[in-house]
């Protein structure tokens, strides 16, 4: 099965943004970093600056899957994606949305005409305000989703280059996912463009298929400040 | 402890083997399948365990809470510690399990401490009627939550042993900034029994963390390692990387390290205990105590300051105290405690070790005015505190709010004092400071001080708290009202320092009072008193010619080794010693940059910056220009230095180099975050950009240190990382030729021999990119030159910089910057021979 591709443009003031993700991209440590009020100031500024210049676009695709170990198999022909870890993820899954989402070229250039005029601290400000916003983009989409989809669990997002997948296939996952519409590409080496971009499948699991409900680890720790959190690391 | 002793491992995955369900309350199973926890208890022990850990570590109300089960702490906990007995059956100790309670307590977080404490009460309370041998407090990264821990199994599980473990991570740190020196000096001052680590890391990073807490604590070590550093797997779940025989290797490293008891934490199975207990088998753990377990020692949530001679002697500054002081009684009074805040900050840059908090206002609630201060402080500077009142509640409240190891200030036998504040004083781990005061008021000759003294130091004992954590202040009186005092009060020191041991303080401005040039008699009488065997003085740490008395001290006991301190401090000083004095001529300097049409921008001094600031006023202003990221401010000062004829190359090599190499070494302790570091590189490159036709005109050499080529490499469109590295290479002294992004590879060649680049830096986001960088080794190499090529990028590592024959290769641009200079260095260094 493939369904037609759905284009989102959310407002940039709609995409949740955590604050303290941005903090930590920019390598903030809880009771360690001391920050002045000026500080502050130029963590909010840098965060305004990047959603005035986003504009966030998310293309989805779909296409059905079946999912053998270490590799899954689409219904899309000449597409195919070796990995454990993906196969682990899509457990049990029945399709996944092909999603391509990006803030567009404005936060790229903004964080470089930045740098060129010496604003070096909101530069590295605006691009940390761009990693988290994505994020939230990505969010966005998964909650998108989440609300069409009845009586089906959604895996998180997942792309190539983390895990065992093969970044090569990001070429193709962008093309299927409908980047180019929104425009996002992909460089010969896989670099997507814009900067702020993002690529992956979120995977839909199938009543009785497998459910991710974590016993250990992040997601049931209510410490959202933890360093580990960060790191993915669990603790107890 | 004869012998070492071994723990067990992991609870949850053992329970997950037995069916425990995703998303279940493992704590649950004590009460529906003991059988399933006796199983992992027995599987450990017959694996050799020798204490075991109930199945309890989120038995407290608010964990319980999460499954509707917060009625069943009791329960729960009762049975968990009877199943362990039942298992152990004489064969092995039962240690009580406490976990985290999954929320940052205040200040970092939300979650009062008050609240906290209650939670760990209402877990200790069922484990006092359980009885077990240990409650073992783990996993938990903020000192603060671990305080609460232990108050409240002292108060409520008082006959039970309590072993309190932190979590620290990869830096040697916990991620709230505690260091192994100070959670051990913390821990065992609030009545630790056992102190050590758990979790997070793998024995690799804990034994040197071991180390280190050894040469302070006084109580056995215990470190639970996980089977290393953990890996996130997509699906969620984690794996860890060390099998049992590598992990059992460490444990004879740990116990070597100092560590009276091991076991395991996350990963870690009933093999891994099996063969981490034949590795340990017969070992007998270290008994020596470490070189600073049985000194003074206070600590900030983030460091400890031990007062060994080598330390002494010390400011402990005495200005946030609002006595006679308008406006500072004002701000404490409005609770807005701004002012507090900037003397904290002010007293630390000019040098104070410790900081006394006093908020004596009437007619306030001093006691809530006293916590908030406290906060406040803690908040602004990483020193050690001293909590300084006379009402024995307002202490109680300073102690409660203090993270850390503070100095009580004071007791005495006055009636009544010493039974108040000594409870108080040992309940919260706490120093405390003992005037030479009995029930006839303060006695007139050194003697009778030295006997006011012993029987201070025996009050403090019969509380528990032991000699070395007693100061003791002989009081100086006022020499213009009480001439021979002064010298009873030099004798009283040196007699009860030679006879006690005790480590000793004074308030020194008082022996002035009434006299004409008090900062120059207290200087006199400061030195004086330090060679008596004066260790700490409370005092105006604002006041250059005190702190520069203690520095010229600290030379001549060489203690300031090298007399480092004193020639970065007061050897470029052109004596200026009164602090009207500085505030004159900081205003002349101000006066004559507003003159030349730039008014100097006010300069705030970083609660970082401590001893490392230089005194010269001018120098001291561009240090901190650097050090706050003044690119407004700092060109003024610049200007201001060539008008009044200082080279060029002075003023970088003694100021502005110091000052961008302590932003670096703040970023790298996570002081500083980036947007700060690269503000400090934006300043610290204007100011440069000015000096540089300077140094060029007065031929002081190149200006210049060498030329670097930097590039993103082919195919490769990211590139700030590869800026930040430009910009505080530029900092440094670096030529920076920047080739941009996606640079083709015979480019950075073609560009490196034309430039004659003593170096090449590569940066590559992605694996597909990274087989460039060796592309372009591989093209210097066939050319025959030998430029050393630094990498750096997200997915670049040691081993592949390694093998692809890179010059080196750095995590992150402190790292590159610091490894391009030793490469420079080590060229020139080659050039030459």
């Amino acid at each position: 099965m493939r369904l037609p591709l759905t284009v989102l443009r959310p407002a940039p003031t709609e995409l949740p943004l955590d604050r303290q993700e941005v903090l930590r991209y920019l390598g903030y440590r809880p009771g360690v970093t001391h920050l002045a009020d000026r500080h502050d100031v130029l963590v909010d500024q840098g965060i305004a600056l990047a959603v005035a210049a986003a504009a966030p676009a998310v293309s989805l695709g779909y296409c059905g899957i079946i999912v053998n170990d270490g590799e899954v198999l689409t219904r899309v022909p000449g597409l195919m994606w070796r990995s454990r870890a993906l196969s682990r993820l899509l457990r049990g899954g029945v399709g996944v949305s092909l999603v391509a989402a990006t803030l567009g070229p404005g936060i790229d250039a903004l964080a470089a005409r930045l740098f060129a005029e010496e604003e070096y601290a909101l530069a590295t400000v605006v691009d940390a305000a761009g990693s988290a916003l994505v994020q939230g983009l990505a969010r966005c989409a998964h909650a998108y989703l989440h609300e069409q989809i009845q009586g089906l669990t959604l895996t998180p997002l997942f792309g190539p280059g983390y895990g065992d997948w093969d970044v090569h296939d990001q070429l193709a996952l962008v093309a299927e996912a409908g980047g180019p519409a929104i425009g996002l590409t992909t460089t010969e080496t896989c670099y997507v463009q814009p900067q702020k971009s993002l690529v992956g499948v979120i995977g839909w699991i199938a009543p009785g298929g497998r459910r991710r409900v974590p016993t250990t680890g992040c997601d049931l720790c209510q410490m959202k400040e933890c360093h580990y959190r960060h790191r993915g690391a669990e603790t107890g | 402890m004869d012998h070492v002793l071994v723990f067990d491992g992991a609870t949850g995955t053992m329970l997950q083997a037995q069916g425990l369900p995703p998303g279940y309350c493992p704590d649950l199973w004590c009460l529906e399948r003991p059988d399933a926890v006796a199983w992992v208890h027995r599987q450990y022990i017959e694996a050799g365990a020798q204490i075991i850990e109930t199945n309890t570590f989120g038995a407290t109300p608010i964990r319980l809470s999460h499954y509707g089960l917060q009625e069943k702490v009791r329960e729960i906990n009762i049975a968990a510690v009877r199943i362990a007995r039942e298992a152990a059956a004489g064969r092995a100790l039962v240690a009580a399990s406490m976990g985290p309670l999954g929320a940052l307590v205040e200040p970092l977080g939300d979650f009062p401490f008050d609240r906290a404490y209650a939670e760990f009460a209402a877990q200790a309370k069922a484990l006092a009627e359980a009885g077990p041998d240990f409650i073992i407090i783990e996993t938990i990264a903020d000192l603060n939550e671990l305080r609460a821990a232990l108050l409240a199994c002292r108060d409520h599980a008082p006959g039970i042993r309590r072993i309190a473990q932190i979590t620290i991570d990869p830096t040697g740190r916990a991620f709230t900034g505690t260091d192994p020196e100070t959670a051990a000096l913390v821990l065992q001052s609030l009545g630790a029994d056992v102190i050590g680590f758990n979790c997070s890391v793998g024995p690799d990073v804990l034994v040197s963390a071991v180390e280190k807490m050894a040469r302070v604590a006084r109580v056995p070590i215990s470190a639970q390692p996980n089977a290393g550093l953990p890996l996130l797997q997509l699906d969620g779940t984690t794996t860890f990387p060390m099998g049992p025989a590598e992990f059992a290797a460490y444990g004879p490293k740990l116990v070597a390290a100092g560590a009276s008891y091991v076991g395991g934490c996350c990963g870690t199975t009933p093999e891994h205990i099996r063969q981490l207990r034949a590795a340990v088998e017969g070992l007998r753990p270290r008994t020596a105590p470490g070189p600073l377990s049985q000194v003074l020692g206070l600590a900030s949530r983030t460091q400890s300051l031990f007062f060994v001679d080598q330390n002494l002697p010390v400011a402990i500054g005495e200005r946030i105290n609002p006595t006679g002081r308008k406006l500072l009684t004002k701000d404490i009074k409005e609770g807005t405690f701004a002012l507090v805040r900037k003397e904290a900050k002010q007293q630390v840059a000019a040098g104070a070790a410790v900081l006394d908090v006093n908020v004596g206002v009437p007619l306030i609630d001093e006691a809530a005015a006293m916590a908030k201060a406290v906060q406040v402080v803690q908040d602004t500077v990483p020193v050690p505190l001293c909590i300084d009142s006379a009402d024995a509640a307002v202490l109680e409240a300073g102690l409660k709010a203090y993270v850390g190891k503070p100095l009580v200030n004071s007791f005495s036998l006055e009636e009544g004092r010493a039974e108040r504040v000594l409870p108080m004083v040992k309940r919260y781990g706490a120093a405390v400071l003992g005037l030479t005061i009995d029930e006839n008021g303060l006695p007139s000759s050194a003697k009778q001080r030295f006997e006011i003294a012993k029987r201070l130091v025996a009050a403090a004992e019969s509380y528990g708290i032991p000699r070395w954590d007693v100061v003791i202040d002989p009081l100086a009186l006022t020499a213009g009202a009480q001439q021979a005092q002064a010298a009873e009060t030099l004798k009283a020191i040196r007699l009860i320092r030679e006879e006690l041991g005790c480590r000793m303080s004074l308030g020194i401005s008082n022996i002035s009072f009434g006299l004409p040039n008090r900062h120059f008699l207290n200087a006199v009488y400061l030195n004086m008193a330090m060679t008596a065997g004066l260790d700490m003085a409370i005092m105006n740490p604002n006041d250059e010619r005190m702190m520069d008395t203690i520095r010229a001290t600290r030379l001549f006991l060489n203690r300031d080794v090298n007399a480092r301190e004193y020639m970065a401090v007061v050897g470029p000083k052109r004596l200026v010693h009164t602090e009207d004095e500085v505030l004159a001529k900081a205003e002349k300097a101000a006066g004559t940059a507003a003159s030349a049409g730039k008014a100097a921008a006010p300069v705030t001094v970083s609660p970082a910056a401590q001893s490392g600031a230089p005194a010269d006023p001018l120098g001291a202003r561009l240090y901190s220009a650097i050090l706050e990221g003044d690119k407004d401010g700092i060109m003024p000062l610049i200007e201001q230095g060539l008008a009044e004829g200082r080279a060029a190359m002075d003023m970088l090599n003694r100021y502005l180099i110091p000052a961008i190499e302590e932003v670096g070494r703040l970023f790298g302790e996570g002081t500083y975050f980036l947007p700060q570091l690269m503000l400090s590189a934006g300043a610290m490159k204007k100011a440069f950009a000015r000096l540089k036709p300077e140094l060029q005109k007065a031929k002081a050499g190149s200006a210049e240190i060498g030329t670097i080529v930097l590039a993103t490499v082919q195919g490769d469109i990211h590139d700030i990382g590869k800026n930040i590295v430009a910009v505080l290479l530029e900092n440094y002294g670096f030529k920076v030729i920047d080739l941009g992004r996606d640079v083709k590879n015979e480019v950075v060649v073609e560009e490196a021999r034309k430039a004659g680049a003593d170096l090449v830096g590569l940066s590559a986001l992605m694996t597909t990119t990274m087989p460039q960088m060796k592309k372009v080794i591989e093209m210097f190499a066939a050319q025959g030159t030998d430029i050393p090529v630094l990498v750096g990028g997200a997915a670049t590592t040691r081993a592949f910089a390694q093998q692809i024959g890179a010059a080196g290769y750095g995590r992150d641009a402190q790292e590159a910057v610091a490894l391009a200079l030793r490469l420079l260095e080590a060229r020139k260094a080659a050039a030459q021979v």
